[in-house]
């Protein structure tokens, strides 16, 4: 049996950064995608500012640019998608989508033997190291898209709605993303209808498109949580980080 | 008690200590997509206690999470049809009608008020057992293992989970190559203000290998880019869209023959509503009676209403199990016709429905009390009581009627005088023993002038099974062309792959060089006909050549037909077919704007590969 270095649990932009720095690692996602957080959770349309440190970041962030992914300091979280997994197909970065880690044992050798759960059943693999990069304690948010043709009034009272909650623009058009913050529990099926009572609640002209079917992660701790990150190649270099500090204390 | 399930792709089934259950009910439904909901829905109204599993974090499956939304067919009639509705409460939508969001908020609601107790995040790891009754199920909860005992199991799950983990026959997609209609990956955009959907084949995927699903997934997104731009908003569907998974041994089949050829089955569990839907090209390596009826008979868009038999969704031999969904005792091309979004969720309807009597009185699903069944869903509307089995041509953009097909040859044979003879051709193969009508048939085409005329004969004839077809049908290849049938909306065949095809059943070994010409002549591809059409038209979806493939791929097969018939040597076949693969001029011609792991590529590839496997020596 092929043993890996690491198994990464969760996929993403850290994800994919580390398995770049530190070959012979395997991702597992328990999602069909590969950058969830931005791409299935809708993290945020707004992009902070970043300058890559690594070639790999600057390659990375070329591959993007060339795809249009980012103007006006807002970026196309459906394209961070399509690049990313190009990516991934490009540099033979081994990711398992539709997979759970379900459990695990510390062998005497020091490597780890895990158990999957695919589509295929129960799969077992071995690794040396296992990195947990999912953020199951930390903060959420939920995102509604919606369309607006008064956002002058109807952004103020969705505000006065959902006063913990944030809103950005998305793409034009009168389009925008609020972005309520939920605790680690909030069990998605009862805060769905909880939220639209109160959405019509008040009479305004904002009309939901789609609310996201999963959180998004809000920790901003670095190292680990790294993933939080609002811009995608800051999260790719943080995992490059991470495995190159690990390589250094291997 | 035994824990059955699959490791490392194999079933396997060890004795265990039976467990402490963490939870018990009567129906235990797994996979909150179309079926599912109703399934367990249906189940809770008739006073069953209900746990529905979901290994996702909410509801909905293809029709929610896979934006399968546009294409919202199937048959009216069940409970679905109040969820609908539009009410003022959907105003805050932006797409207030039976999609989208409002539709999931309706699913959760109607569960709630059922009583259904809905686990997300749950994905079964394993089948409990005694003897042959599944008493209830191992399932992971996101943080360990739990055990939920049930009277009956529900496998909704589509790909049919659950039974992959049963001791029952399973098969694999199609007869001839195991290979799986393609799926989708629908990409979402707003533009001019409007919400819009591109659902594009993304190739073809083993759903049970999990290096192959994540590979495709992979693909499938990032050839989604060439969409980037198009519009606002853009985005693919969380849920990958696969059509097709595993069929299992029921206590009764259904079959693409009981579709188009056999009687209603003495108990049906619901009418469906469809054409037999497939996906590709590939219609060269499907079986027979697929394609006298979709390619020869030209008849893909005829929509059939499907008596569905109750036992179709009980797996021979075992108790305590059914299924609701795609995934049932059928075949292949029956299964790509009972999966359209509402019969779906009459059929979930009808299984929660049965499976909620069946666990009351403690028996199987086909010994309970059918009478009670049936007036139980008729009241829930998803029999209305005058069903009965009829063909037509269906048009679900509404601009034009509905129209019955007959195919009684009085009614159907004038067709052959037309560009649309499909009826008539199929109404011949219905009639195949009739020889006073092939007869017939043979006079008016060696006495018509009309050219039209004797082409549609022969492919009647030859549908037959009648040589004398033979001399028409090679001429219809000789000056093979891109006329198609004009029978349906879509999907109309080309007169010359028909003809191929034809001449692949019938064919003797002095039609070899004609076919080979097709196959093999370095030439044949500046021929006007693969490249009359404008391109928008040629290619297909995925890049193709379609013109050129159809002729080619039904050519190959003929071949290797008409050899393995005549009992050919089929070494230099077999050379011939690698040296097309190795050298890969042919791949190009079909696919020129592919890639190699694109597809287009890679299905045409795949042909060859058939063809190559077919010829190779027995070992």
């Amino acid at each position: 049996m092929k043993i890996y270095h690491t198994l990464l649990i969760g996929s993403g932009h850290t994800a994919v950064g580390y398995a770049i720095a530190q070959r012979n690692t395997l991702i597992c996602e328990e999602s069909e995608a590969c950058e969830p957080a931005f791409s299935l959770a809708l993290k945020q349309y707004r992009c902070p500012p970043y300058t890559p440190q690594t070639p790999q970041g600057r390659a990375l962030l070329s591959r993007y640019d060339a795809l249009g992914l980012f103007a006006n300091g807002r970026q196309n979280l459906g394209g961070l998608e399509c690049g990313l997994c190009e990516y991934v197909l490009e540099n033979g970065i081994e990711i398992l989508l539709k997979c759970r880690v379900i459990a695990y044992e510390l062998l005497p050798d020091a490597t780890y033997d895990v158990t999957l759960l695919t589509n295929a059943g129960l799969e077992y693999v071995r690794c040396r190291r296992l990195l947990d990069l999912r953020h199951r304690n930390a903060p959420r948010s939920l995102t509604i898209l919606f369309e607006s043709t008064a956002p002058a009034i109807d952004l103020p009272l969705l505000s006065s709605l959902f006063p913990t909650a944030w809103v950005e623009p998305t793409f034009d058009g009168g389009y925008y993303a609020l972005h309520i913050p939920a605790s680690p529990t909030t069990d998605y099926n009862q805060h769905l209808p909880k939220i639209c009572n109160r959405w019509a609640s008040v009479k305004h002209t904002a009309k939901i498109l789609y609310i996201a079917p999963r959180y998004a992660d809000t920790a901003e701790e670095a190292e680990l949580n790294a993933a939080e990150f609002g811009n995608p190649i800051a999260a790719f270099e943080a995992g490059i980080a991470l495995a190159k500090a690990e390589k250094g204390g291997d | 008690m035994h824990l059955s399930t699959v490791e490392n792709h194999q079933w396997v089934s060890r004795p265990i200590e039976p467990p402490v259950m963490d939870l018990t009910c009567d129906v235990l439904c797994v996979g909150a997509g179309s079926a599912g909901i109703y399934a367990a829905d249906a189940a809770a109204r008739q006073g069953a206690k209900v746990i529905l599993l979901e290994n996702d974090v909410t509801v909905g499956g293809m029709h929610l999470l896979g934006e399968v939304r546009g294409y919202y067919y199937g048959f009216a009639g069940g409970s679905f049809a109040q969820d609908d509705l539009h009410t003022p409460e959907d105003e805050i939508f932006f797409l207030s009608d039976h999609k989208g969001e409002k539709k999931k908020l309706r699913l959760l609601h109607r569960l709630q008020e059922s009583g259904v107790t809905l686990l997300c995040s749950h994905t079964p790891t394993g089948i409990l057992m005694e003897g042959r009754r599944v008493v209830g199920l191992q399932v992971f909860d996101g943080c360990r293992q739990i055990h939920i005992g049930a009277k009956m199991t529900i496998d909704a799950t589509s790909d049919g989970h659950l039974i992959r983990m049963c001791p029952v026959k399973k098969s694999y997609g199609r007869a001839p190559d195991g290979r799986y209609a393609p799926f989708s990956l629908i990409s979402t955009y707003i533009k001019d203000g409007k919400r819009r959907r591109i659902n594009r084949d993304a190739g073809i995927v083993d759903p049970y290998d999990s290096r192959d699903l994540s590979h495709k997934l992979l693909l499938a997104h990032a050839q989604a880019k060439e969409h980037l731009g198009k519009g606002a908003l853009f985005q693919t569907a969380p849920h990958l869209g696969i059509r097709e998974g595993l069929r299992y041994e029921s206590e009764e089949a259904l079959s693409c023959e009981k579709i188009l050829l056999g009687p209603p089955p003495e108990k049906i569990l619901f009418w469906a509503y469809s054409d037999l839907d497939r996906h590709g090209h590939e219609h060269a390596l499907e079986e027979e009676l697929f394609q006298s009826w979709w390619v020869i008979s030209n008849l893909a868009t005829v929509t059939v209403r499907i008596p569905v038999p109750l036992g179709c969704v009980v797996p021979k031999d075992l108790l305590g199990i059914v299924t609701a969904g795609r995934c049932y005792g059928t075949d292949s091309y029956a299964q790509s016709a009972v999966r359209m979004n509402r019969d779906m969720f009459r059929m979930g309807e009808c299984v929660g429905v049965a499976a909620a009597i069946a666990a009351e009185s403690n028996t199987s699903l086909t010994q309970i009390d059918y009478a009670k069944y049936l007036q139980t869903v008729t009241a829930l509307g998803c029999f209305a009581g005058d069903e009965k089995k009829s063909f037509g041509f269906d048009f679900p953009l509404g601009d034009r009627p509905y129209t019955p097909v007959s195919f009684v040859p009085e009614d159907a044979l004038p067709r052959l005088q037309t560009e649309a003879p499909g009826p008539g051709i199929w109404s011949c193969f219905l009639h195949q023993e009739d020889r006073a009508l092939a007869d017939r048939l043979f006079d008016t085409m060696n006495n018509t002038r009309d050219h039209l005329y004797q082409n549609n004969l022969a492919l009647a004839l030859g549908i037959m099974g009648d040589p004398r077809a033979l001399p028409r049908l090679r001429r219809i290849v000789s000056e093979r062309d891109c006329f198609s049938f004009k029978d349906g909306r879509r999907s109309n065949q080309l007169r010359s792959a028909a003809a191929i095809c034809l001449l692949g059943r019938l064919g003797v070994p002095e039609d070899l060089p004609l076919l080979e010409e097709i196959v093999f002549e370095e030439r044949e591809f500046e021929k006007a006909l693969y490249h009359t059409l404008e391109p928008n038209d040629l290619y297909d979806g995925q890049g193709r050549n379609f013109i050129y493939f159809d002729l080619f791929s039904h050519a190959a097969t003929a071949l290797v037909k008409i050899h393995q018939r005549h009992e050919l040597a089929m070494t230099a076949l077999h050379q011939r077919f690698q040296h097309l693969l190795d050298e890969g001029t042919v791949l190009g011609r079909i696919a020129p704007h592919s890639l190699p792991h694109e597809p287009a590529y890679t299905e045409s590839r795949h042909l060859l590969e058939y063809v190559i496997a077919q010829t190779a020596p027995k070992a």
